[in-house]
């Protein structure tokens, strides 16, 4: 019973969903091959300031005469990183946690879910914030905030995953085989739960990056790195007369969380086991 | 507009396809079904054979877009519906036809009680009336306590589900009942409480009733005629007695004798061999060919036409009629 | 439905006590001495840092100190602003309005916006008008709010000069009376249209999946064959059933509102919590910080709790077996 059949020709019929892969294709080949062709320091000054767009510099220079254009490289490999490994965290965690709470049920369940329930809670953007502004910033603290309060969401999903994908009949038969339960838990149930569990995870990632970008925005992330929002924080002071400095990177951002969240989108469609059929 | 001699209900030759992104399966391929005032018909057949198919499409409920009604007709007192709007469908449901459904858990409004849905029924369809004393009397006719009606269906049992359904029907003052499936998720002291109930109302009311069922006892005891569907074809038709106990086609008798539950002369239980017919093909030939056990060359030529067999108006489309020669 | 509320509202303040057993952990995980998130960095006077290590106890066992964090706060003392020379709760307490202001009428207009927006697709759904639909709420759920306010206020308070691109009133401002009124509708339309988009997109994407998957429900095919109007069928059977998910969804946005308040609030320099939070961070004003993460917090708390009650109220069938989770 594994639907992995056909995800591949169903996805090729949702256009949207194509234009997004193959997007999120092209900018793993920018994060991987961007350097080579942008070779040395985005971050040392290039020519001088405020220059803008065409010519030698794409895009414009910033305020500190850095090229936009290579910034915007680097950039990708900043966010795709935080954006992937923190929706990847959050949700192998919450995927381990809610299917144990779902399979186990009883007091086991409650517990666990009233847990994710607190963490919840906590409001990321602040918490995140209060904890770069007391102990300093680092792209590790940002994908750990939001990894432990994102986690919970994915848990609840692949919660109701579990319960449902349980009460299916072929369950009961493969038990009475003598599967011991947690086999039948990991080879039997969770392929069937994943869908909505990988669709929810695409649209974490978009969430991180936003997450990201804002923080940078806000100064809060260590010049050591490059990040988009970083330049539309210089953008948002040059407003009226650096009008590059707060369209492309914003565009940046926006292209890629869109298409993330579209990828999510298209996946979530395909995969959702109630999807109407007559 | 219809002449009281008309039957309340005609199917005759209908075709109904499900379209989903590009897969067709073809529901109802050659269905033909009439009932007239005052009669209890029955269907009997398996899943896939279509009967839940023809009572939607006897109402008009067939899924937006996906289903569609592809040849053949349907006339409700004598008027061709067939090419029906949802608009004119809108009007046209509840009286003269009512359908009441199987598993009423989910055919019931959870977060709305059930008092109010009855009621819905009773506005939309008695304008005039006091719904609340209407609706108390439907209960009734139910055999339901009044109390009832301020509950929620998740707070009722099965059998006082299928009741409300039933009391939802009646509030449309239909001249026929249509029963889909009305007990296979009851228990089997319910399942005759609601036969009983069924019955009684019948003759109170003066309704007529399409029971269908893949039950051959429950339509032993409730219809006056039947009809046998199969792969969306109805391939037999005539009085209940005739057709259950003089079946004419092989999967009539298949049928009966599965239900029989006896075992044959080797020890094992009879059953109809093969595999459920694959309907996303138009059968223009018997469709029961690959599991019969008579079949023959002009069985999977041609599809044989309703031919004459045992008993007053009893038809069956089978070859094996035409040339009278019965199989002992 | 009691015994359902009261384990939820038991459950409440558990959390509640967690969170500012969490704000307590904050203020100690500066390496370094606690005095200064308590304090903040703000020069202050030696005998105010004496008063306050001992308020706190800071030089106590750890169970101590906790309890006279909490005892504080149950005192209402969050501790004191040198940067705004007010103490922590008063300061809070002021601008909280300014952001109620931006955010209620911009969360009550995305959840009706959104609403009517995913009975129109839901109703045409797979067709041309559901695409449109959903690609605009798509785009308001990935578009970054900050980027946007920087976008909107080049068109509309620059280019056009229709708009105020700052603040919440203009300097001169009449008053009392209607005037104000209309002074702060006109700063308003920027920054509430920011945080509508989002909101907006959010609520419209859980109210279509919702209806979408009420659509094709059996006791929607009851209502049907009853001979209802496809007019009733929808807002009768469908709407009232889909919206269950959608009470919680804008549930959900009210509690976090204060950190979508945030960002715009910057942006636009709108004078309520979120911009205060900001300038605390640049001023490292770590005691208006932390009050703000518990406030934050105990409102998300406070937001389901109602959320649930309005849930229950809504569901027949919660009221019955209290689900694990919400």
């Amino acid at each position: 019973m594994r639907p992995r059949r056909g995800i591949v020709q169903g996805l090729l019929r949702n256009g949207a969903g194509v234009a997004s892969a193959l997007f999120i294709v092209f900018l793993v080949l920018v994060a991987l091959f961007g350097p080579v062709i942008y070779s040395g320091d985005p971050l040392a000054i290039s020519d001088s300031p405020m220059l803008h767009p065409g010519g030698s510099h794409l895009l414009g220079t910033d305020d500190l005469g850095r090229d936009v254009l290579a910034e915007l490289v680097y950039g990708v490999r900043v966010s795709l990183f935080v954006g992937c490994v923190a929706a990847f965290a959050a949700t192998v965690m919450g995927t381990l946690v809610g299917a144990i709470a779902g399979y186990a049920g009883g007091w086991v369940d409650t517990t666990i879910m009233r847990i994710a329930e607190f963490f919840q809670v906590m409001p990321t953007f602040i918490l995140a914030v209060v904890i770069v502004a007391l102990l300093g910033p680092g792209l590790l603290r940002v994908v750990a905030v939001i990894a432990l309060l994102s986690w919970p969401q994915t848990a609840r999903i692949a919660r109701g995953e579990v319960l449902r994908v349980s009460q299916l009949d072929f369950v009961n038969g493969v038990r009475c085989l003598g599967v011991p339960e947690w086999r039948i838990l990991f080879r039997e149930i969770m392929p069937n739960a994943i869908g909505p569990v990988l669709a929810l995870g695409t649209l974490i990632v978009g969430y991180a990056i936003l997450l990201e970008a804002s923080l940078s925005f806000l100064g809060l992330s260590s010049p050591d790195i490059v990040s988009w929002g970083r330049i539309l924080s210089v953008g948002q002071r040059f407003l009226f007369s650096a009008w590059w400095l707060s369209v492309f990177p914003g565009l940046a951002i926006f292209a890629t969380v869109l298409a993330f969240n579209l990828l999510g989108d298209a996946l979530g469609d395909l995969l959702n086991p109630r999807r109407a059929r007559t | 507009m219809s002449d009281s001699a008309d039957p309340i209900l005609e199917m005759q030759a209908l075709c109904v396809t499900y379209d989903t992104h590009g897969r067709v399966v073809h529901a109802l391929q050659d269905a033909s079904v009439t009932v007239s005032a005052g009669e209890a018909v029955g269907i009997a057949g398996e899943s896939g054979s279509g009967k839940s198919t023809l009572a939607r499409a006897a109402l008009g409920l067939l899924p937006e877009r996906v289903g569609r009604i592809t040849a053949g007709r349907v006339s409700i007192a004598g008027v061709d519906v067939t090419r029906y709007t949802p608009r004119q469908w809108e009007r046209l449901r509840g009286r003269p036809l009512a359908i009441v459904f199987q598993d009423p858990l989910s055919f019931l409004n959870p977060v709305m009680r059930v008092g109010a849905q009855i009621g819905e029924s009773v506005r939309r369809h008695d304008p005039h009336a006091d719904a609340h004393a209407r609706c108390v009397e439907l209960l009734e006719l139910v055999k339901l306590d009044a109390s009832v009606a301020r509950r929620y269906p998740h707070e009722l049992s099965g059998g006082m589900r299928q009741r409300v359904m039933l009391a939802i029907a009646l509030g449309c003052r239909p001249r026929l009942l249509i029963a889909d499936e009305p007990t296979t998720a009851l228990d089997a002291t319910t399942q005759t409480e609601i036969l009983a109930l069924l019955r009684s109302l019948r003759e109170s009311l003066d309704m007529s009733l399409l029971v269908i069922s893949h039950d051959l006892g429950l339509l032993r005891w409730n219809c006056d005629r039947v009809y046998v569907m199969y792969a969306g074809h109805t391939v037999e038709h005539g009085r209940t007695e005739d057709v259950l106990q003089r079946s004419a086609h092989p999967y009539t008798r298949g049928l009966v004798e599965a239900s029989r539950m006896r075992r044959r002369a080797d020890g094992r239980f009879a059953t109809i061999g093969g595999d459920v017919p694959d309907l996303r093909q138009r059968y223009h030939f018997c469709p029961f060919v690959a599991r019969c056990a008579h079949a023959f060359a002009t069985c999977r030529e041609a599809m044989p036409p309703a031919l004459p067999a045992d008993g007053a108006d009893h038809t069956a489309r089978c070859w094996l009629l035409q040339s009278q020669t019965v199989p002992a | 439905m009691a015994r359902y509320l009261r384990s939820r509202l038991l459950w409440a303040c558990v959390m509640v006590v967690g969170i500012v057993i969490v704000g307590f952990l904050i203020t100690h995980i500066l390496p370094g001495d606690p005095v200064d998130v308590l304090v903040g960095d703000f020069p202050a006077p030696p005998d105010y840092v004496t008063q306050v290590r001992h308020e706190f106890g800071l030089d106590q066992p750890l169970s101590t100190q906790l309890g006279l964090y909490v005892a504080n706060l149950a005192r209402g003392n969050l501790g004191f602003s040198f940067l705004n020379r007010q103490p922590v709760l008063e300061l809070i307490l002021q601008r909280a309005g300014a952001t109620l202001l931006l955010m209620v009428p911009a969360l009550i207009l995305a959840s009706v916006l959104g609403v009517m927006i995913a009975v129109r697709a839901a109703r045409h759904a797979g067709r041309g008008v559901d695409s449109v639909l959903t690609g605009i709420s798509l785009v308001g759920y990935s578009v970054p709010v900050f980027w946007l306010a920087q976008i909107l206020i080049v068109v509309f308070a620059v280019k056009l000069a229709w708009l105020p691109a700052q603040g919440m009133f203009s300097i001169r401002t009449p008053g009392t009376g209607l005037g104000v009124v209309a002074d702060y509708a006109k700063h308003w339309v920027l920054p509430g249209a920011c945080i509508t988009v989002y909101y907006l997109a959010v609520v419209a994407r859980v109210a279509r999946s919702s209806m979408l998957e009420m659509l094709h429900q059996d006791f929607v095919l009851t209502a049907r064959a009853k001979g209802l109007s496809e007019r009733a069928v929808l807002w009768r059977h469908v709407l009232r059933n889909s919206l269950i998910p959608v009470i919680t969804v804008i549930g959900y946005n009210f509690g976090y509102s204060l950190t979508g308040a945030i960002l715009t609030e910057t942006v636009f320099a709108w004078p309520g919590l979120g911009s205060l939070f900001i300038t605390s961070i640049s001023n490292r004003d770590y005691p208006v910080l932390a009050g703000i993460f518990l406030l934050a917090a105990v409102a998300v708390v406070i937001a389901n709790l109602i959320t649930d009650l309005l849930y229950a109220a809504a569901d027949p069938r919660v009221r019955v077996a209290a689900p694990a989770a919400a």
